[in-house]
């Protein structure tokens, strides 16, 4: 029925009670009966799980209009909606500022060249909390598929992908193999006259989730654009540079492939752009940050004293306004990534192989939101802005995947089958694995998030970055396995990108094609279908 | 109390208004609650749910933090709402009395008995709607007397005053039997349910 009202929350109400009315305390009894009948008699008001998702769903979809909306008031000039400007820089000693200063100011054409390609003014532009997304027709990215379809090959794997680690064993024999194979990922095979080690386990995901609605039959599929042009004023520039020793503009089509610049200071940076592809990275300047570097040679005590303890492990709050101030400092854009996260994959290492020592970097991740939606990798971590923060100094020792974000998006017919989704995110989704003859563990999983999915699609011969709608399914369950690891299970439900997915193996895969100079006679007994 | 950060509010203020799906999660049952107290009825709450994070969504803009709390700002919303929703109802004639009550139609629906339905109206009826509805707020909602001020517009010290006016009416005047109305309410609406 009703929620009982807490001693504390009785008394509270009761005292205010008494302030007002100091008499009132010579009947307490009487007045606490009649306060907690009156909280008894709360009505439960049981919300329907269905009516929260459908209103949020119906909210995502408002919202995403508003944004659209209100970025397409913007001035569509392509040139100034890309100047490979991923950072724009505050003022300060910083050489990337120089840069900034050098390249706006000195050449202010140089960095205003498009790193997109030239778009068709017919598509449909809008723009998502600073990501640039040309609408364009269904399907236009032909047919999505984590294996190569030519060749039989699989997309390279995330290593460690798989729920324990992952090892990446004989795939293409797994899926070519058809009945034997598992998921778009992997069917691991071993020769049945070997033993699996202990720690080679196939995971189960046993869902626990509420229903799962799939309501629409088409979803977005994004595309990165990368442009091929976009070095041209630079290259113009450097063309028409005569150093002195050497002429640059003698050399005839001849393009900005990278940009590298150091800072010699304490605790100084290198930066590397790309102009062609709008990526900027920043590393700590190795001969600027020896400082910190221990003088203890072969001297383990030494090392051990260095190591970092977990209880040196600031707080998240306290890694994450590192991470913040940087960024703030030199104005990287991050209007296109969600509230930063840090990453505590090294947990896994310190809690469960009970190692004593933490990594000197910590990552930071800013979840890349495209309309709204967080983008997770195929091992189902939030990917997008890196930022890794040294806990000794407490300093920004990296950044990458600074880009220039502009995406095409196309409609794609989705799996609308429930029972199709779970079937695949029974064996671990994306990338699942199992081994033949392992010991299974069932983990559970819970309701999933809609959202994306960062997918390498080869097809043709031609390697795209793709961003397809995905369930999020959480690991909710425990596992008491120190080689696992996975938090989510990703199952893409874009129609063809699982389809090679299968159930699991349900019968002893069949034994090896013996080698052509042996007849052996397991050759004989296997399966005719591996002839 | 707030349930949500406030970085999340102004963040959706300029221009990450997809983080308002961090505002829907903190407050979605929260709301929800609030308005079935006033409406006992569960398709009722929802649609007026819907019609309250629609209305905050697109008005996040007004939302100004130096007149009053984000979660006062949002039960206003809701308040509203179910005040509209009674103003449009032919059932109810006065709006003063929509607090609390439910339409007959609603509870008609509901109940199992009407004659238990029809001594719960009586005995509901003989409070005040002011007072039912500070009662409803601080007991069943559990929001702090300044809340309870920020959502209604009335004084926090006037809130105070009508919550204890309230009980002590109860207390003198009616004794546990109106106690016994309370839980009977919350059981027709739980076995409908």
């Amino acid at each position: 029925m009703a929620t009982p009202l807490s001693t504390k929350d009785l008394r509270k109400i009761l005292d205010e009670l008494y302030e007002l009315d100091g008499s009132l305390r010579g009947h307490e009894e009487e007045l606490a009966k009649i306060i907690r009948e009156l909280a008894g008699a709360r009505p439960a008001s049981t919300i329907d799980k269905r009516f929260v998702k459908q209103l949020k769903h119906t909210l995502t979809h408002r919202i995403n209009e508003l944004s659209m909306s209100k970025q397409q008031e913007e001035k569509r000039n392509v040139a100034n909606r890309f100047s490979f400007k991923p950072f724009a820089f505050a003022t300060g000693g910083l050489v990337i500022g120089l840069l900034a200063a050098f390249m706006v100011f000195k050449w202010p054409d140089v960095f205003t060249s498009s790193v997109i390609p030239s778009f068709d003014e017919s598509e449909s532009w809008s723009h998502s909390a600073g990501i640039q997304i040309a609408r364009v027709g269904s399907e236009a990215f032909g047919s999505i598929s984590i294996q190569n379809k030519d060749t039989g090959e699989i997309a390279p794997q995330g290593f460690g992908a798989g729920g324990g680690g992952g090892y990446a064993l004989d795939a293409r024999a797994a899926t070519e193999e058809g009945p034997g194979a598992l998921s778009s990922g992997t069917a691991i095979r071993t020769p049945s006259s070997i033993l699996l080690p202990e720690y080679m386990k196939t995971y189960e995901y046993v869902y626990t989730g509420d229903d799962i609605v799939i309501d629409s039959a088409q979803m977005d599929v994004y595309k990165q654009m990368i442009g091929s042009q976009a070095s041209g004023n630079l290259n113009t520039l450097v063309s028409s540079m005569d150093l002195g020793l050497i002429d640059l503009g003698s050399f005839s089509g001849m393009s900005v492939q990278s940009i590298s610049l150091k800072q010699d200071t304490e605790f100084g940076y290198m930066v590397f752009a790309n102009p062609s592809t709008g990526d900027v990275s920043i590393s700590q300047n190795w001969e600027q940050w020896r400082s910190i570097e221990p003088a203890c040679l072969d001297d383990e005590k030494c090392w051990e004293a260095y190591w970092l303890k977990a209880e040196d492990v600031p707080s998240d709050d306290e890694i994450i306004a590192v991470a913040d101030d940087f960024i703030r400092r030199y104005n990287i854009d991050h209007a296109s990534y969600g509230a930063p996260e840090v990453v505590r994959n090294w947990e896994v290492s310190v809690v469960k192989e009970r190692a004593n020592t933490i990594p000197d970097t910590i990552q930071v991740v800013y979840p890349l939101m495209i309309e709204g939606k967080p983008v997770y990798d195929a091992s189902g971590n939030k990917t997008g802005l890196f930022v890794q923060v040294n806990l000794r100094v407490m300093k920004v020792a990296y950044i990458n995947n600074i880009r220039a974000l502009a995406y095409q998006a196309s409609a794609y017919d989705v799996i609308t089958d429930v029972q199709e989704i779970l079937d695949q995110a029974k064996y671990g989704g994306m990338y699942g694995y199992a081994y033949e003859g392992a010991e299974v563990v069932r983990v559970e999983i819970g309701t999933p998030e809609l959202s994306l999915v960062q997918i390498s699609n080869y097809t043709n011969g031609e390697y795209a970055e793709l961003i397809v709608p995905a369930l999020i399914f959480p690991v909710t369950g425990t596992v008491d396995d120190p080689n696992f690891w996975r938090k989510n299970i990703i199952v893409p439900i874009v129609q063809g990108v699982m389809e090679q997915v299968r159930p699991p193996v349900a019968r002893p895969l069949p034994e090896p094609v013996p080698m052509p100079f042996i007849e052996s006679e397991s050759a004989e007994s296997v399966d005719g279908e591996m002839r | 109390m707030e349930y949500v950060d406030t970085a999340v509010i102004k963040e959706c203020q300029h221009g990450r208004i997809e983080r308002f799906t961090k505002v829907y999660d903190a407050y979605i049952k929260k709301i929800y609650n609030f308005i079935y107290h006033k409406t006992m009825h569960r398709e009722t709450a929802e649609d007026l749910t819907s019609t309250v994070f629609m209305k905050a969504l697109e008005n996040i803009q007004s939302f100004d933090e130096s007149k009053g709390s984000f979660n006062a700002w949002l039960y206003r919303i809701a308040r509203n709402t179910v005040i509209d929703h009674y103003r449009t109802s032919k059932d109810v004639m006065d709006i003063a009395d929509a607090w609390g009550l439910s339409s007959k139609e609603d509870i008609l629906r509901n109940a199992e008995s009407n004659e238990q339905l029809e001594r719960v109206r009586g005995y509901l009826e003989t409070l005040k709607p002011q007072h039912r509805e500070i009662i409803i707020m601080r007991v069943w909602d559990q929001l702090s007397y300044k809340e309870i001020a920020d959502i209604t517009g009335l004084t926090e010290a006037n809130c105070k005053m009508t919550f204890s006016r309230a009980i002590r009416r109860l207390r003198d005047e009616l004794g546990m039997g109106l106690l016994s109305i309370f839980a009977l309410i919350a059981t027709t609406v739980w076995q409908h349910h």
